[in-house]
């Protein structure tokens, strides 16, 4: 895989000491002390990108809007207080991932160049790639997040991202009314198959990201949710968003990774409708409440999972001409953002006014989990650990 | 004014080993004069040179076209054909990200194919026309997205090192007299013609397509000469390619296998089961599915199943008197190669306990062997 270098070494460098100065002030700085080590119950993160531009006074200043995510803020934290590292969706989000405010190109449909919350994950705990996975809807941008370009991580330690809206979608509809619906496999004819796959020889090209095993489950995966599960069939306004939380709550419990990430961005539809931004965020609440009632529901996960979940920013203060809400008047209610933390090691039911942002969630993660985020400029999120 | 030879020029993507050798890639390539055959070592060049001028694997009938022609005359018959050139066409409307509801709908645009293979328009004609139609000033709104990919993907020019270039270039867009790349304009069209006439068109559009052929950059004095052909005589792209797919660079290049992109995945899935190319529409929905994925093997596995499945792919089963004769046809069918002493045994087991003829084409199009070329 190419893996062009850094931009350049001025930027390495500005980075590279933003990172050891953010690190000496977390050292420093008893808001931001690090919870105790081996201490942690977690085992499994998921990481809700509630995004597509969604205020706090729509989520959490309005109770009503989001049942479930006030279900899990009563029993976790809540930051309000948390800034954003950029104001364009992709480059938003990317930060949210990498741990760093990034600039992202004209385009914006390129990887960026530091490592992904995935590739920290990934490489430091060496997991397969079905241990770090992204469900998104962000059409041809989404693969962008599985890895970026550094030549440290990169392409080998790539989440396996997939966009639900791509596949399973009235395009794909077409092909499986062209073709059928594929069958479920006869388990005999299956194990058949595997043992036919593996007595081809070596004919392999190069390294592919998911090994011959994984692919196959993946692939029985996708036929499953094709034949059998209801995701095909959510249709109207937000269905892209309300996929990719039902597929990140399938995969959570078929491949259980280590960390899960969902991608969202229909709230964006706020532009033009400030009702049709609000349901889909009662939507996008109804679809994280099926992720929470699955780790409640499940012996193995209830008590190792945190969940975190926030915007990557929020949205003008006012309506616009068409009542609807833009992104780009510098008030507050755009600039900052709540997130919300759940999960076994964390404080209950605190709101912590800290000021914090959102780039410090990928090495709050990663400390959760036990590895380092060396590139990341952003702290421990302030306060958390119970 | 700005000189074009110091400009920051973008390399495209070189691979992880060394560029192609100059010398390999002058010298011709051993097998040319030999008539090809339906054999191993000639179906995986044909194979390989189909993909990577067609953007698929072999038809039927193109297999069939093949056999007995001394292979530097095929090579010249298919450089100049129109899946060729329709591919290539097809390829830039790609790189442009004119896909979709930016893909170009008129006439004009649908018979460049036709032109091209019939040598009456050249690439950088075919390039201008390209970057200054309606489809790419919708996909690329404003001057800062206009100029930036114009100077970009058509020229290689690395704009975030060439600030002032840009700014000059936004407001000849913007309708502001100029000076862009040495040439003074005052219009988003004067832009677009001072960009596609500028020498380095021509190193761009060759090294992208070189790259994509030979998965590695070529060398630097082959990409000097064969720009300067291009220029020189704009009609000489077949002639061109064909020059690169009968050297011994290339000869080499087939040893070694390459992943198929998703977009070469599908169609040679057709071509391979179906006999046919897939229309736009079947194309463009298999490709956007995989394109949801990062990792798109397990997703190509799906379309697999699901065309066995469905029965349209019956005539690709396969033929043999007996369970190994069936086996050996499929595999140097579809993986241009006779299977190992213990592959054949494997599957004449499974066969003979029982896997039907789908399951076998099944495991042989899922295996990571069939993913590339």
């Amino acid at each position: 895989m190419d893996t062009p270098s850094l931009p350049s070494v001025t930027r390495r460098g500005f980075l590279q000491a933003g990172a050891v100065a953010a690190s000496a002030l977390a050292l420093s700085n008893p808001l931001f002390a690090a919870p105790p080590v081996g201490a942690l119950k977690t085992k499994r993160v998921v990481l809700v990108l509630f995004a597509g531009g969604v205020r706090s006074k729509d989520t959490i200043g309005t109770p009503a809007n989001v049942p479930n995510l006030m279900r899990l803020a009563a029993q976790g934290v809540v930051f309000p207080n948390c800034a954003a590292a950029n104001l364009g969706h992709y480059g938003a989000s990317l930060s949210i991932l990498t741990g760093v405010p990034e600039y992202m190109g004209i385009r914006e449909n390129s990887r960026g160049f530091n490592p992904t919350i995935f590739e920290y994950v990934r490489k430091e705990l060496k997991l397969p790639a079905s241990g770090a996975w992204l469900s998104a809807n962000n059409g041809s941008q989404g693969v962008n997040f599985a890895y970026g370009l550094n030549r440290g991580w990169g392409a080998p330690f790539g989440a396996n991202v997939i966009d639900g809206e791509g596949i399973f979608n009235q395009e794909f509809r077409e092909v499986l009314g062209q073709f059928g619906t594929p069958r479920a496999d006869d388990p005999k004819a299956y194990a058949a198959l595997n043992r036919l796959r593996g007595a081809i020889g070596d004919g392999v090209t190069g390294p592919a990201l998911n090994d011959e095993v994984t692919a196959a489950r993946v692939e029985k995966y996708i036929v499953d949710e094709i034949t059998q599960s209801e995701t095909v069939s959510l249709t109207g306004p937000g269905s892209g968003d309300a996929k990719a939380l039902r597929i990140a709550g399938n995969i959570l419990q078929i491949f259980r990774p280590v960390l899960s990430c969902v991608s969202l961005t229909n709230a964006d539809v706020a532009h033009g409708s400030f009702n049709a931004y609000v349901d889909v965020i009662k939507r996008n609440d109804q679809e994280l409440g099926r992720i929470l009632d699955t780790v409640l529901g499940d012996a193995q996960l209830r008590d190792s999972t945190s969940i975190l979940v926030l915007p990557e920013f929020g949205r003008d203060k006012n309506l616009n001409q068409r009542n609807g809400l833009d992104h780009g008047d510098a008030s507050d209610e755009l600039n900052k953002v709540a997130c919300v933390a759940w999960g076994p090691d964390f404080k209950a039911g605190k709101t912590i006014a800290t000021d914090c942002s959102t780039i410090d969630v990928c090495p709050t993660v990663c400390k959760l989990l036990g590895v380092e985020s060396p590139l990341a400029r952003g702290r421990l999120l302030p306060r958390l650990f119970s | 004014m700005i000189d074009p030879v110091s400009l920051s020029i973008r390399r495209f993507a070189p691979g992880p080993r060394d560029v192609i050798a100059a010398a390999a890639l002058e010298a011709p390539g051993a097998e040319l004069q030999r008539s090809l055959t339906l054999a191993p070592l000639d179906r995986r060049f044909i194979r390989a040179a189909t993909v990577d001028l067609a953007g698929r694997t072999p038809l039927p009938s193109e297999w069939q076209a093949a056999q007995g022609k001394p292979r530097g005359e095929w090579i010249r018959e298919f450089s100049s054909s129109f899946v060729a050139a329709e591919c290539c066409y097809e390829e830039e409307l790609f790189y442009f990200l004119l896909i979709d509801n930016f893909r170009p709908s008129t006439d004009a645009f649908a018979a460049i194919p036709q032109l091209l293979a019939g040598r009456k328009l050249s690439i950088r004609e075919m390039l201008r026309q390209i970057v200054s139609s309606q489809f790419f000033n919708a996909r690329n709104p404003g001057n800062d997205t206009f100029a930036t990919v114009v100077l970009e993907q058509l020229l290689g020019i690395t704009v975030q090192k060439e600030p002032a270039l840009l700014e000059a270039a936004k407001r000849m867009y913007d309708g502001y007299p100029a000076n862009v790349l040495g040439k003074s304009g005052s219009s988003q069209a004067d832009f677009v013609r001072i960009a596609a006439e500028h020498p380095q068109s021509e190193p761009c559009f060759v090294e992208r397509r070189f790259t994509a052929i030979f998965g590695d950059a070529p060398p630097k004095k082959r990409l000097a000469a064969d720009s300067e052909r291009l220029r020189n005589e704009p009609l000489s792209w077949p002639d061109l390619v064909a020059g690169w797919l009968g050297s011994l660079a290339y000869e080499q290049r087939v040893a070694q296998p390459r992943p198929k992109s998703d977009r070469v995945f599908v169609r040679s899935l057709y071509a391979d089961l179906l006999g046919r190319v897939p229309d736009y529409q079947e194309f463009r929905r298999c490709r956007n599915a995989l394109l949801a994925l990062s990792d798109s093997r397990p997703l190509r596995s799906v379309l697999i199943k699901m065309m066995l499945d469905s029965g349209v792919a019956d005539g690709a089963l396969g033929n043999g008197a007996t369970p190994a004769e069936q086996v050996a046809d499929r595999f140097l069918h579809f993986l241009a190669r006779p299977p190992t002493a213990a592959e054949s045994s494997a599957f004449v087991r499974e066969i003979e306990g029982g896997a039907d003829a789908r399951l076998v084409l099944r495991a042989l199009l899922t295996h990571s062997e069939y993913q590339s070329y």
